[in-house]
């Protein structure tokens, strides 16, 4: 497995926004996390990256325990995530910000999203949301990683700008990266999971694999 | 026409002083967002690097590694004990770190005692300019600050590093998750500016004079340069150290020294009433 959740607890301070949860990813595969706002997905994300402490429960990445490793130690070891806010380094330019994960060219990434390749002088903050949201996530998948977490990257983007995403996604998966996506939009979600956890106000409310995955459940986790 | 040249020097000199004493502040604030009231400490401990040097018995240009690693040493624990748990806490950190000024203040009074000391020109001689003779080590401390600012400026906006170090004050977070050790880069922050502001000590001593309460006004000079310019750039750190240094130098040309310090002194108060950003906003 390439990341393993087992019986995770954490939030916010004395708030615990996830109690016992437990989830596994293999190498290749796009594990989506559903649910409408409030849900703790990005919290969940943000558990994953290290960017909040556990309060119970382990992590495994790539078959060593890394429950306890800070944030870079977790980004260095093959993590990358995208958070569903500030995605991009405002105050840098599209090239300094593209600069930052190493990566020396953006292949075929440049041609699906020709704007970002265009606009490399631009300084981030002058983009439009969609703009960032594309932006962030070039910078997830160009960076060397095993694993994707993606939060939300679909949200403010256009439908065509998605699915060269879902494309972008499949090719990374099919080079082995495991991609955790955290999502609203059903369309991509069906486009791309292997598995799919839905979650709720109470806690993980749905999980399906394969055929499983029923469009009508995923609506119903989403409604209400 | 000397007598202009004369006081464009002088004017010079007061700028490149007050760049000098002010950059470490400027850095700690920009980069970590906490203004180090033990600025000034740093700046007077860098400059009894001159004393411990002549107490060793050493020649005197030893005592440009004795202050790096003197007041690199306590910068680093200073941080990792104290400081790193007040990063964004503006006003706790402020407090901490006017405390620390004082310990720093009267352990040095106890070591050293409260006696002032001359520390003698590392570089002695008038440098003839036209019809005005200078003396040299002034205009090379001069030269020093130019193309030290030149050097920074270039490798803040073009390096690697400059992109990392900005990404960091940035998004912390994103940084984090490109792999960026942020804790490393906060200790590394406040042990650069204490640094330089131990070199500002060092190199400004033969003309300042040692004592143990000299920080204060180092610190206060440095804080009417960056609110004046406008604080956390180095933009703002050249515009502020430029009017507040030109500033005094003008009216004490023109007037007398007081009148120097009087005129800083409103100015620095207009700008804290009217315009606390500075001249120089952040883009």
């Amino acid at each position: 497995m390439m990341l393993r959740l087992d019986g995770i607890s954490g939030g916010y301070h004395d708030t615990l926004v996830h109690r016992g949860l437990s989830l596994e990813l293999g190498a290749g595969e796009v594990l989506a996390v559903i649910g409408r706002n409030g849900t703790g997905k990005t919290t969940l994300a943000r558990l994953i990256a290290g960017e909040l402490p556990l309060a119970g429960g382990s992590i495994r990445f790539g078959g060593q325990d890394i429950t306890r490793l800070s944030s870079w130690d977790r980004a260095r070891r093959g993590i990358v995530s995208m958070p569903q806010t500030d995605m991009v380094f405002d105050g840098l330019t599209v090239a300094e910000n593209l600069a930052l994960t190493g990566a020396k060219s953006l292949g075929e990434l440049g041609k699906r999203f020709p704007r970002i390749a265009q606009r490399m002088r631009q300084t981030a903050q002058t983009m439009s949301g969609g703009e960032r949201k594309i932006l962030g996530f070039v910078r997830a998948l160009v960076s060397p990683g095993k694993l994707l977490v993606l939060d939300e990257p679909s949200e403010g983007v256009q439908t065509e700008n998605i699915d060269h995403m879902v494309a972008c996604i499949r090719q990374a998966c099919a080079d082995g990266t495991a991609c955790l996506l955290f999502e609203q939009n059903i369309r991509m979600v069906e486009a791309l999971a292997h598995a799919v956890i839905g979650l709720d106000s109470s806690g993980v409310c749905y999980r399906a694999e394969g055929q499983e995955i029923s469009r009508q459940d995923m609506l119903a986790t989403l409604s209400l | 026409m000397d007598q202009l040249l004369l006081i464009l020097l002088n004017a010079a000199w007061q700028i490149a002083a007050l760049a000098l004493l002010a950059l470490g502040l400027a850095i700690v604030f920009g980069l970590l967002r906490i203004l180090n009231m033990a600025h000034g400490e740093f700046v007077m401990l860098g400059a009894y690097a001159h004393v411990i040097a002549g107490q060793l018995g050493l020649p005197p240009l030893t005592a440009l590694p004795i202050c790096i690693l003197v007041v690199g040493l306590v910068a680093l624990l200073i941080e990792r004990v104290v400081v790193r748990h007040f990063y964004s806490r503006m006003f706790d950190s402020l407090l901490a770190t006017w405390a620390l000024s004082i310990l720093m203040r009267e352990i040095v009074e106890m070591i050293w005692g409260r006696a002032y000391r001359n520390v003698p020109m590392p570089v002695e001689g008038l440098v003839q300019l036209g019809g005005v003779s200078y003396p040299g080590y002034r205009l090379i401390v001069i030269f020093l600050v130019i193309a030290g600012f030149a050097c920074l400026w270039l490798w803040y906006r073009k390096s690697l590093t400059g992109v990392r170090i900005r990404a960091v004050v940035n998004n912390p977070s994103l940084a984090r998750a490109s792999g960026i050790n942020t804790s490393r880069f906060s200790a590394a922050a406040f042990v650069t500016g204490c640094v330089l502001a131990g070199l500002s000590g060092l190199l400004l001593a033969p003309m300042l004079g040692v004592e143990p309460s000299m920080g204060l006004d180092a610190l206060i000079r440095s804080f009417f340069a960056l609110v004046v310019g406008g604080l956390g750039t180095l933009e703002g750190l050249g515009i502020g150290v430029a009017v507040v240094g030109g500033v005094q130098a003008g009216l004490s040309a023109a007037l007398s020294q007081t009148a120097g310090y009087l005129g800083v002194l409103v100015l620095a108060i207009l700008f804290l009433w009217r315009r606390p950003d500075g001249l120089y906003r952040r883009r």
